[in-house]
């Protein structure tokens, strides 16, 4: 009587405890399927929109359909957002070794009016020669703007060249669906986009 | 004799002491892309002395050169704001920093080359002109690295 008590209290503890170690379980893997990101998760179905590259041609963001795009916002003549951002940007993308191919990073100039094909070209290769700048004229760059819920704006009086201007300086990870799914603030640590994007690769 | 030697010696290094005032380190401009007209140039000011202000900055590289503070808010907008000037306090460890403090140079006169030296002149209220040598840092030697200042690759 006594020892069929007492089986049946340690069966009870071992049915609590492995209760207990398949919850914890069952969690663990929750969170890691959930994708548990170092980007700020931010899914938004994006709508198609198309911008000029360096020869004058309209790029769609749909072209990308298939790849990981990496994109950002800016203007060439600002000296420290800007400069970090592709800087890092092409760090990560050198990160990447053999799954370049796989992954796009476009800069969107949002200063079409200084920022002419031939110098965004110019700037943007000569962080990466396969990283792609585009720009477009007010209505198009403000299309993007709604499409992606961002601003930009330039600062000052409007007749003064040397203008500085506002814009957004995070970095928007899109996926092979073009759907956006995550963003990185300014200066966020190369090695935390570089390993949300080898999960994905 | 040897007493007085002693004495000078003492009082030259007294001197030398008083005289540190404003230090300025770590000064180096980044890399200017092509199509680039500007660049941000960095340093770390040290104080010793008593309350002083950046007032201007002078480079032959440049046509113009502005103290700029960039703030980036919540919702990730990014924008530069133009200082008159900067208080550096008594005792007072400054950086400027990307993300932060800099100074931009407008319309540069040549292409920055990593590597290279260019002659940067501070200009403080009280402590007068500082003339610093600022090293160009192309984007993989530092030039990109993150706020910690240590290269991730190990
Ligand atoms: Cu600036």
């Amino acid at each position: 009587m006594i020892t069929s008590n007492k089986v049946r209290i340690i069966s009870l503890i071992l049915i609590l405890f492995i209760a207990i170690i398949s919850v914890m379980a069952y969690l663990i893997y929750q969170a890691k399927t959930k994708e548990t990101f170092n980007g700020f998760y931010n899914e938004k179905v994006l709508d198609d929109f198309s911008l000029k590259d360096s020869s004058g041609n309209d790029v769609s963001l749909s072209e990308y359909k298939g790849k990981l795009v990496l994109l950002n916002f800016g203007y060439t003549s600002c000296p420290d957002i800007c400069p970090t951002t592709l800087g890092n940007l092409r760090s990560i993308y050198t990160k990447l070794d053999n799954n370049q191919d796989e992954v796009q990073v476009v800069f969107i100039s949002v200063d079409p009016d200084r920022d002419n094909p031939e110098k965004l070209e110019e700037y943007v290769k000569f962080f990466n020669n396969d990283f792609i700048g585009l720009t477009g004229n007010e209505e198009q760059l403000k299309e993007v703007s709604d499409i992606f819920n961002i601003f930009y704006f330039k600062e000052g009086i409007d007749t003064d060249k040397d203008y500085l201007m506002s814009h957004p300086t995070s970095i928007y990870l899109i996926d092979r669906e073009g759907k956006l799914i995550l963003k990185y603030p300014h200066n966020t640590k190369q090695d935390f986009v570089v390993d949300d994007l080898k999960r994905l690769l | 004799m040897k007493f007085i030697l002693v004495i000078m010696f003492a009082l030259m290094s007294c001197g030398q002491d008083t005289e540190k005032g404003i230090e300025i380190n770590n000064v180096w401009i980044r890399e200017a892309p092509p199509g680039a007209t500007v660049a941000a140039l960095y340093f770390d000011i040290n104080n010793n002395g008593g309350e002083d202000y950046i007032i201007s900055i002078n480079s032959p590289v440049s046509e113009s050169a502005e103290i700029h503070n960039t703030q980036i808010s919540p919702d990730g907008i990014g924008k530069m704001v133009k200082l008159d000037n900067v208080l550096v306090g008594p005792g007072e460890k400054l950086s400027f920093t990307p993300g932060g403090k800099h100074i931009m140079l407008i319309d540069l006169k040549k292409v920055l080359k990593p590597g290279e030296m260019h002659e940067v002149t501070v200009d403080f209220k009280n402590s007068g002109q500082k003339s610093v040598n600022a090293v160009v840092k192309g984007f993989s030697e530092g030039g990109s690295e993150d706020h910690s200042g240590h290269s991730m690759d190990h």
